[in-house]
C-alpha cells in the first residue's frame, strides 16, 4: 500500500515536472490541426445554422478556425504563437461564460450537464495553461536579453 | 442581444482581471531577476577584490622567498666564518701558551 502510495506521488511529480519544464508545441500542433479538421464551418454552411437560429455560433467556429490556422502557420514563432494563443484563449472564455450563463439549464440540470460543464472548464484551463507557458517564456527570454 | 452583451462584459471583466494578474506576476519576477543581477553584481565584486588581494598576497610572497634566500645566503657566509675565527682563536690560544 505505502509502496502504491509513493509510486502515485512519484508519478503526480513527474506530471508536475512534464507540465513545468517539457516543451509543448508538437501536443499544441496536433491538438489546433484535430481542432482545425473537427471544425463546424468545414462540415456545414451558414444557412443551416441559421435555419436553428444560431447564425451568430458559426461565426464564432470561423473565428476558432481562423485562429486555428494561425497558430498552425506561426508554431514556430513564439511572440506571434503568444497573440494567437491569447486571441483563442478571449474567445474560448467568450464561448465558455455563454455556454455557462445561457446553454444550462439550471433548473432541470442533469448529470451529462455536469459532464459538459466540466468539459468545458477544462478545457478553459488547459489554453489558460498554454497562454501563460508561452507568455512566461517569452518572458523569460526578454529578461535574459536584457 | 441582451444575453451576448452580458457575456461580452463578463468576458471582458475576465480578460482584464487576468491581464491584470499577469502584469502582476512579470512585475514579481522583474524584480526577483533585478535583486539576482544585484546580488550577482555584489557577487562579481567581492570576488574581484578577493582576485586583486590573492594577486598582492602572491607578489608578496614572492619578495618574501627572495628575502629568505638572501638571508640565508648570509647566515651560511657567517657561519663559515664564525668557525674560522674560532680556529683561529684556539691555535691563537695554543701559541701564545707556548710562549
Amino acid at each position: 500500500m505505502i509502496n502504491l502510495t509513493r509510486r502515485v506521488v512519484m508519478y503526480f511529480n513527474k506530471l508536475k515536472k512534464v507540465l513545468l519544464y517539457f516543451d509543448f508545441q508538437p501536443l499544441l500542433f496536433f491538438w489546433v490541426l484535430s481542432d482545425v479538421f473537427n471544425n463546424m464551418v468545414l462540415w456545414s454552411t451558414h444557412s443551416i445554422w441559421v435555419e436553428q437560429g444560431q447564425g451568430n455560433t458559426y461565426f464564432l467556429y470561423l473565428a476558432y478556425l481562423i485562429l486555428s490556422i494561425l497558430m498552425l502557420l506561426f508554431i514556430h514563432n513564439y511572440k506571434r504563437l503568444s497573440l494567437f494563443v491569447n486571441l483563442y484563449l478571449c474567445l474560448y472564455l467568450f464561448s465558455t461564460i455563454r455556454y455557462l450563463l445561457h446553454s444550462v439549464d439550471y433548473q432541470n440540470i442533469e448529470i451529462i450537464d455536469y459532464k459538459n460543464i466540466f468539459i468545458t472548464l477544462w478545457y478553459s484551463t488547459m489554453w489558460i495553461w498554454i497562454a501563460f507557458k508561452i507568455k512566461n517564456e517569452n518572458l523569460h527570454k526578454q529578461l535574459n536579453n536584457e | 442581444m441582451s444575453e451576448n452583451l452580458t457575456t461580452i462584459i463578463i468576458t471582458l471583466v475576465s480578460v482584464l482581471f487576468g491581464a491584470g494578474g499577469w502584469k502582476f506576476y512579470e512585475f514579481l519576477i522583474k524584480n526577483k531577476r533585478e535583486k539576482q543581477k544585484e546580488d550577482l553584481s555584489e557577487n562579481n565584486i567581492f570576488r574581484d577584490d578577493l582576485i586583486s588581494r590573492v594577486d598582492k598576497l602572491e607578489a608578496d610572497k614572492g619578495n618574501c622567498l627572495n628575502s629568505l634566500l638572501e638571508i640565508s645566503k648570509e647566515v651560511s657566509s657567517l657561519t663559515t666564518k664564525v668557525e674560522f675565527l674560532e680556529r683561529e682563536n684556539i691555535s691563537l690560544k695554543t701559541k701564545l701558551e707556548k710562549f
